[in-house]
């Protein structure tokens, strides 16, 4: 009965996450190559994920301080920043990304601050949502019962 | 002064010396801090001043006291201060002596000399405080004792003169007192009378001489009592010893006609009995009671008086005189007299004189008893005249001598203290009671106390001295004092030079132990700085690694390209070659040396990736056996721990472990001639002796919560640092740690090297000729490898002692992810977790776990720890094996040995021999063992019993010659017995054809003498005519020395050959043995063997090895328990003869094990006409998979996924392919995805390290074209794993260092000049075309967007390869 319920919660959060727009199907596409080879791959994506951002984050938050800004760097970390989040399906972030590449080559600082904060809540909102999503996926395996598969 | 050095570095050098608080001691801070040096010598110095001070005012004001209250000690006192002063000089001079060293050093150079001097000055001023110190005690004490007694002694001593002077003047005066009121009295009496009384001889006897007689008679009887009479008459009482006397004058006028007043009577110098013959004077005794004459009147001659000085001065004087006077009794005798005017009428004219005198040696009688030894006592007058003097060596004065003087007296003793007192006389009269005293007065040599006082007699006034030798009072005093002195000035000095001893030593202690203590600082730093300088050398090393790499690299290609231009056989091809292994083993020992410096610059970091470590280990030993073989020596394998089931994939850098394996091997096969070297491997569970974590231990066995709450944070993270810092790995519940062994039987290494051998550059030979090569590196990379994975190295001991060869064991810990760690302790979680797993998966598969995989099941037992590896063993294998016996006809010990211990663990019966004419014989034997065990009984056979171990170790023990000589004995009395058996056996064959037992010979190639064909037939006949009773298998090893015709050979024979294996036997090849021996037992009943056997005799097989598979495949339908078997075994062939990677992804789960048919089409096609057999197989095969895929895909997977899956399963199987990404998601996911797709896969993360790799491969490809094509299996296995050129590229246009475009540029520049193109296709998030011209033109084939579709790269991949395909 718990491992019902667990699933049940679990599919009902993927699938907010996908109408909310957090997540797109390139994480389906992470989560099926999760196999027994790779038990652990979501996961391991997902923390790479978490680390290489706040990683980017905290660099770019030193590059807008510096004075003057130097917006080739912002723009190419916020590239990379793009890159990582559309590996993993985080299209929200994604779209903020592409928002601050146009600020950042527009050299609008104003802009380019939004931005980060923006980026900043959405990546947090993610990353809090996927561990929640794992944490659940780690219960239901610890409750005898399989991760069912979204569609 | 002090600003002469500008150097200065006071805080740390203050800071290193807490000693300071030795205040003097301080001064001997040397150099490095002249300022506070100097400091201090000023402070000892004004210290040493003030010192020197008190101790002067000290002196000065106990001299004043002194002086107040007594002269005497003032001398010594004096001497004492002065003393002190040139002592209180000694310091300080030395102190300026100090002050001018310190300047004369302040100013030099501070570091010369510096040692001493301040020591000196320390000493020197600790000295001289010392020696003020004693001085002072010293005086201080002398002063107290000796000083209070002098002063006692010398107030008694003057009072005790004082006293004899007093006594001695009291007797004077006594003996004079009287005297002067008497006369006196007798005067104013004679005075009354009338003056014809006074002038006529009547007169005087009537009137005078009564009087006189009565002042006679009062006074004692030696005075003498006289009146003389101016007209010349006398009248004079006087006694001696004979009686009393009177003298007088018969006549009143000499010249009665002068007048009165007239001259004197006599003249000068006349003589008057001559003369005057009239003038008589008279004698008479008298009565001294009544005065009256007794005796006849005598008559003397008369003395002329009138002359006599003294009575002329009394005459003129008021109130008369004394003084010497004349004796009229005795002209010897010389009176003391006091003499007095008698005046009747005119003062000026006096009747005559009255004189009272005593004589002289009466007066002496009253001094005479002075009895001071050495001493004298003596009276003068005023003048200086000596009256008396008394002492024990003087004699009586002399009368007649009246008017000597003192001073010229003839005793030395007087005249000397005479002519000293001689001025003071004047003042002395003065005195009232006290005393003139004069201390030491030198006379003759000898030191005097002089006390002189007055003596007031009437009218006149006496001098009595007191002369006492000093030493007389003093002497006694002054000795003890001298030697109380002398003893107290030995005891300072005494101490004083102790104490100097001392002090020098305890100087010299403390500025030894500085002196000391500034080296080692000295040192400690000059460590650091030569660490840091090492430090600094590995990085620049380590930095320079592929500075001095691609050089060589680029020199080795450039070789191989002449090479490959140059002629083969000439000149110059041979120098190519040799250029080209020289520049090999340069590269090598540059690989060394630059792996040790970066290691030792912490710089080399391990890959983690999963390998299987058995796969490595055999890679590894395979190598080693080619050149082992070559030299002769035994290279074996021995895991018999069985590690291959447990845990054979692990995480880790198989790379290092390879190398550590490599170098270590190496090692064992250089130093080693003859014998083996064997590498030992088994699972060691975490000891305490393993660096692990407390809390880990007891989180694992407690409740989570309560494990978080005793788990401290802070402790833990502590913990953990500590770990990290001692391994890098922290061994946790998914490490597993396997410890290793390389033992060889070389020459070893002697025991007190063994630590030595592990240090950079030490080789065991440095001294003597270098026959061996190497860097001396390869130990000093192992252990810092083995330290980097969390393990230890080190050599150990040997079973026997004496037995050659050295042992290195080590420990590695690897991650282990799939597969956790089984331990022999209890891992409860875990394991309960592994069951749930097992009924997940049953759950999943929908399928019986058992009837699934035996092998999990048996697995999920024996993780309960419960099993131990024999009962887990047993179960594995088939209670069948009993009967089964294996012939191991093995060269080598090691290998044998190897072999043996993993046959018996599965149960089996090993028979183990040397050499080929043991087979013969110990066949026989065996048959008998298996026909009839029964007649064994009988004999007194050990191993009748079928008990392996004990069975084992009987043939172990007596080894093949033995063995076979006991066989010769026993074989005649056995022989009929065997007959017997042959036909019983026979019989019972025909009864029930049911095998007695299984036979499997594997046989050494080497141990063949003879041909190996008549070898072959030996064993067919022996074998043959027992073939259904006792079915066999023979394997065969060959090794790389083996001639190819003899293993052609081998492959034609069918009965005698069934499988042919490479030496070192080593557990995957026992793998093949075993499944060979599964098909011999357990095939059998369904007679697939007989339906295969002739297949495989008749088959063109290639290889033998593939008949395992393939009887797998046939079997496969009846036998789902091979299942997994035929997978792993599959896989391990692949890795064997194909190098195919993917055996990884074939041996993960079950369900996957079908798909290791397309994986072996691409092998099949090598076989011939095998494939079509296959082919054949696979449409059945495929269907049965997939009709149990539809049972078994678990639901997370869609039927398309699926599908999509199995299309695009193996997509890109065999593809090596190069990603480079600097994202480490995209990396890993694009690694995911193609790993999935059956590829191998790199990951570079920028464009210069990818154009590096690519290029590198590309002059290592070009090298091995130019040289391959030469036949040996195992080397092109290993040289295609080596030299794998990338199929393909995925490139990320943006990367650090070196961006996508630009890498793609290089690598197309390079590879235009070799005419080879690799695909690259291009990864960016840039969605735009433009973007995409730009990757094109940059050299690229195709262009993907980000993320990485996997649709979009297939397509992409058929692309790039149909046009790659169509390109030439």
């Amino acid at each position: 009965m718990e491992v019902l319920r667990l699933q049940q919660q679990l599919i009902e959060l993927t699938n907010s996450l996908f109408q909310e727009g957090f997540l797109d199907d390139q994480f389906t596409q992470i989560q099926m190559l999760q196999d027994e080879g790779n038990p652990d791959f979501v996961q391991e994506v997902v923390g790479l994920f978490a680390e290489d951002s706040e990683r980017i984050l905290s660099e770019l938050t030193k590059a807008l301080e510096m004075e003057p800004v130097d917006f080739k760097k912002v723009d190419a970390y916020v590239h990379q920043f793009k890159g990582s989040s559309s590996s993993i399906g985080a299209q929200r972030v994604k779209a903020v990304c592409v928002d601050f590449r146009a600020y950042a080559e527009t050299e609008n600082k104003e802009g380019c601050l939004q931005a980060l904060q923006q980026i900043k809540q959405e990546f947090f909102a993610v990353k809090s949502k996927l561990e929640a999503l794992l944490q659940l996926e780690q219960q239901i395996l610890a409750a005898g019962g399989s991760v069912p598969m979204m569609e | 002064m002090n600003d002469a050095t500008g150097e200065s570095s006071p805080t740390c050098i203050s800071s290193c010396w807490p000693v300071f608080s030795l205040g003097s001691t301080a001064s001997q801070v040397r150099g490095r801090n002249p300022d506070t040096i100097f400091s201090y010598d000023l402070g000892l110095l004004s210290e040493k001043q003030v010192d020197v001070d008190t101790a002067w005012a000290t002196s000065s004001i106990l001299a004043d006291v002194e002086k107040a209250s007594m002269n005497d000690v003032r001398r010594t006192t004096n001497n004492v201060t002065a003393k002190e002063e040139g002592e209180g000089d000694a310091p300080d001079e030395g102190t300026s002596n100090c002050s001018a060293c310190c300047r004369e050093r302040v100013s030099s150079r501070p570091f010369c000399g510096v040692m001493w001097n301040p020591l000196l000055t320390s000493r020197l001023g600790l000295m001289g405080l010392l020696a003020v110190l004693l001085v002072i005690m010293t005086v201080l004490t002398w002063i107290l004792t000796s000083i209070n007694l002098q002063q006692s002694v010398s107030l008694v001593a003057s009072k005790y003169r004082h006293q004899m002077l007093l006594h001695s003047r009291d007797k004077a005066d006594a003996a004079f007192r009287n005297n002067n009121p008497s006369s006196v009295s007798l005067t104013t009496f004679l005075a009354s009378l009338k003056q014809d009384s006074l002038s006529s001889a009547d007169g005087m006897h009537a009137k005078v001489a009564p009087a006189l007689f009565l002042v006679f008679s009062v006074l004692s009887r030696r005075a003498c009592v006289t009146f003389f009479g101016s007209t010349g008459l006398l009248i004079s009482y006087a006694a001696d010893e004979s009686g009393t006397y009177l003298t007088y004058a018969n006549r009143s006028y000499l010249y009665p006609s002068l007048p009165q007043g007239a001259e004197l009577p006599w003249m000068e110098g006349e003589v008057i009995s001559d003369t005057r013959p009239w003038y008589q004077w008279y004698r008479q005794r008298i009565d001294d009671a009544t005065g009256y004459p007794i005796g006849e009147a005598l008559s003397v001659s008369p003395i002329p008086f009138w002359d006599d000085k003294v009575l002329k001065s009394s005459l003129q004087s008021l109130n008369g005189v004394a003084d010497w006077g004349p004796s009229l009794v005795d002209s010897q005798q010389v009176l003391f007299a006091y003499l007095s005017p008698v005046r009747t009428g005119q003062p000026s004219d006096p009747q005559g004189a009255v004189s009272i005198g005593i004589p002289a040696p009466n007066i002496n009688y009253l001094l005479g008893d002075f009895s001071v030894e050495g001493g004298a006592i003596f009276l003068t007058t005023i003048q200086g005249h000596l009256i008396a003097q008394a002492g024990r060596s003087l004699q009586v004065l002399k009368v007649n001598n009246t008017n000597e003087l003192a001073s010229q007296s003839e005793n030395s003793l007087i005249s000397g203290a005479a002519q000293y007192l001689m001025p003071h006389f004047p003042y002395i009269s003065t005195l009232e009671d006290e005393s003139f005293t004069v201390n030491k007065l030198e006379i003759e040599g000898i030191q005097y106390t002089i006390d002189s006082g007055p003596l007031h007699l009437a009218g006149a006034t006496l001098v009595c001295t007191v002369v006492l030798p000093y030493s007389s009072i003093w002497g006694l005093t002054q000795r003890w004092s001298h030697i109380t002195l002398a003893v107290l000035v030995a005891l300072a000095t005494t101490m004083g030079i102790v104490g100097c001893f001392f002090v020098k030593l305890l100087t010299k202690g403390v500025s030894n132990e500085m002196r000391l203590r500034a080296a080692l600082i000295q040192q400690l730093e000059e460590t650091k700085r030569a660490e840091t300088k090492s430090n600094h050398k590995s990085l620049v090393f380590a930095n320079m690694s592929h500075d001095l790499r691609t050089p060589l690299a680029a020199i080795l290609g450039l070789i191989d390209l002449c090479l490959s231009d140059a002629s083969e056989f000439s000149e110059l091809g041979s120098n190519l070659l040799q250029m080209k292994s020289c520049a090999t083993n340069l590269l090598g020992i540059l690989n060394s040396i630059l792996d040790m410096s970066k290691i030792e610059a912490g710089k080399i970091l391990l890959q983690d990736s999963e390998f299987d470590l058995v796969s490595a280990l055999e890679e590894v030993i395979d190598t080693f056996s080619v050149v082992g073989s070559k030299k002769g020596i035994e290279i074996a394998l021995d895991l018999s721990d069985g590690f291959v089931e447990k845990a054979s994939w692990v995480i880790g850098d198989v790379g290092r472990v390879k190398q550590i394996m490599a170098n270590l091997l190496s090692n064992g096969v250089k130093f080693t001639a003859e014998g083996h070297v064997v590498l030992r491997g088994w699972i060691k569970p975490f000891g305490i002796s393993c660096s692990r974590p407390l809390s880990s231990h007891r989180g694992k066995f407690l409740p989570w919560p309560w494990s978080q709450m005793l788990r401290s944070p802070s402790r833990d993270k502590e913990l953990r640092k500590l770990i990290q810092g001692l391994s890098e790995k922290v061994p946790d519940d998914n490490s597993i740690q396997v410890e290793f062994e390389v033992d060889d039987t070389g020459r070893g290494i002697p025991k007190e090297r063994w630590k030595s051998v592990f240090e950079n550059f030490v080789q065991i030979d440095s001294s003597g000729p270098r026959n061996y090569d190497g860097t001396g590196l390869g130990l000093g990379i192992v252990r810092s490898l083995v330290r980097l994975m969390g393990g230890d190295i080190k050599i150990i001991d040997k079973d026997e002692p004496g037995e050659p060869g050295t042992r290195f064991r080590f420990n590695l810990i690897f991650g282990c992810k799939r597969k956790p760690v089984k331990q022999s302790y209890g891992d409860c979680d875990k394991q309960e977790l592994r069951l749930q797993d097992g009924a997940s998966l049953q759950e999943a598969f929908g399928v019986n776990a058992n009837s699934v995989s035996p092998r999990c099941h048996s697995e999920s037992k024996e993780a309960f720890g419960l099993m131990s590896n024999m009962e887990h063993n047993r179960l594995d294998s088939p209670p069948t094996m009993e009967c089964v016996h294996i012939l191991l006809a093995m060269q080598g010990q090691a290998g044998r040995k190897v072999v043996k211990k993993w046959m018996e663990r599965r149960g089996l019966h090993v028979w183990t021999i040397a050499s080929w004419e043991e087979i013969m014989p110990t066949l026989k034997r065996i048959k008998r063992e298996v026909f009839c065990p029964s007649f064994n009984t009988s004999e007194n056979f050990d191993h009748k019993i079928p008990e392996c171990q004990i069975y084992d170790s009987w043939i172990d023990d007596f080894d093949g010659k033995n063995f076979a000589r006991d066989e010769l004995t026993y074989d005649t009395h056995l022989q009929g017995l065997v007959n017997y058996a042959d036909a019983a056996s026979a019989s019972n064959l025909n009864l029930c054809r049911q095998p007695q037992g299984h036979l499997l010979l594997v046989i050494d190639v080497s141990v063949i003498v003879t041909t190996l064909n008549s070898s072959c037939s030996q064993l067919d006949d022996m074998l043959a005519e027992s073939a259904d009773l006792l079915p066999f298998r023979v394997v065969w090893l060959v090794n790389a020395n083996t001639p190819s015709s003899d293993v052609q050979f081998l492959k034609r024979q069918s009965k005698t050959c069934n499988l042919i294996l490479h030496k070192p036997l080593y557990a995957s090849r026992l793998k093949c043995v075993w499944d060979l021996l599964q098909d011999l037992v357990g095939n059998r009943p369904h007679d697939s063997i007989q339906a295969e056997a002739p297949h495989l005799s008749s088959g063109n097989r290639e290889k033998v090895d593939l008949s395992a598979p393939n009887s797998l495949y046939t079997s496969l339908s009846c036998m789902s328990t091979f299942r997994q078997d035929a997978g792993s075994l599959h896989s391990n062939l692949d890795t064997r003869t194909c190098g195919i990677h993917a055996h990884a992804l074939a041996m993960r789960n079950l369900s996957d094990a079908p798909n290791l048919l397309p994986v072996s089409i691409p092998i099949g096609s090598e076989m011939g006409k095998q494939a079509d057999q296959m082919d054949s197989t696979h449409p059945e095969n495929s269907d049965q998979i997939s009709s149990s895929r539809v049972d078994v895909v678990p639901h997370r997977s869609l039927d398309n996924t699926v599908n999509s899956r199995n299309r695009s399963q193996n997509a890109l199987l065999g593809m090596h392919i190069l990603v480079a990404e600097d994202n480490p998601i995209l990396q890993r996911l694009a690694k995911t995805q193609l790993v999935r797709l059956g590829a191998t896969v790199q990951c570079v993360d920028n464009g210069a390290e990818a154009a590096r790799l690519v290029l590198e491969y590309l002059y290592k490809s070009r090298v091995s074209s130019s040289e391959d094509s030469d036949g040996k299996l195992s080397d092109e296995s290993t040289n295609a794993k080596k030299i794998r050129p990338f199929s393909m590229v995925l490139m990320d246009c943006e990367m650090p260092i070196l961006n996508g475009y630009e890498a793609t540029q290089r690598i197309r520049n390079e590879e235009n000049r070799y005419g080879i193109r690799t695909p690259i296709i291009a990864l960016t998030a840039h969605a735009m075309a433009q973007d995409e011209k730009k990757c094109i033109e940059a050299g690229m084939d195709f262009y993907l967007t980000k993320p990485l579709a996997i649709g979009a790269l297939l397509d992409a991949v058929s692309k790039i390869f149909g046009r790659s395909v169509e390109a030439p």
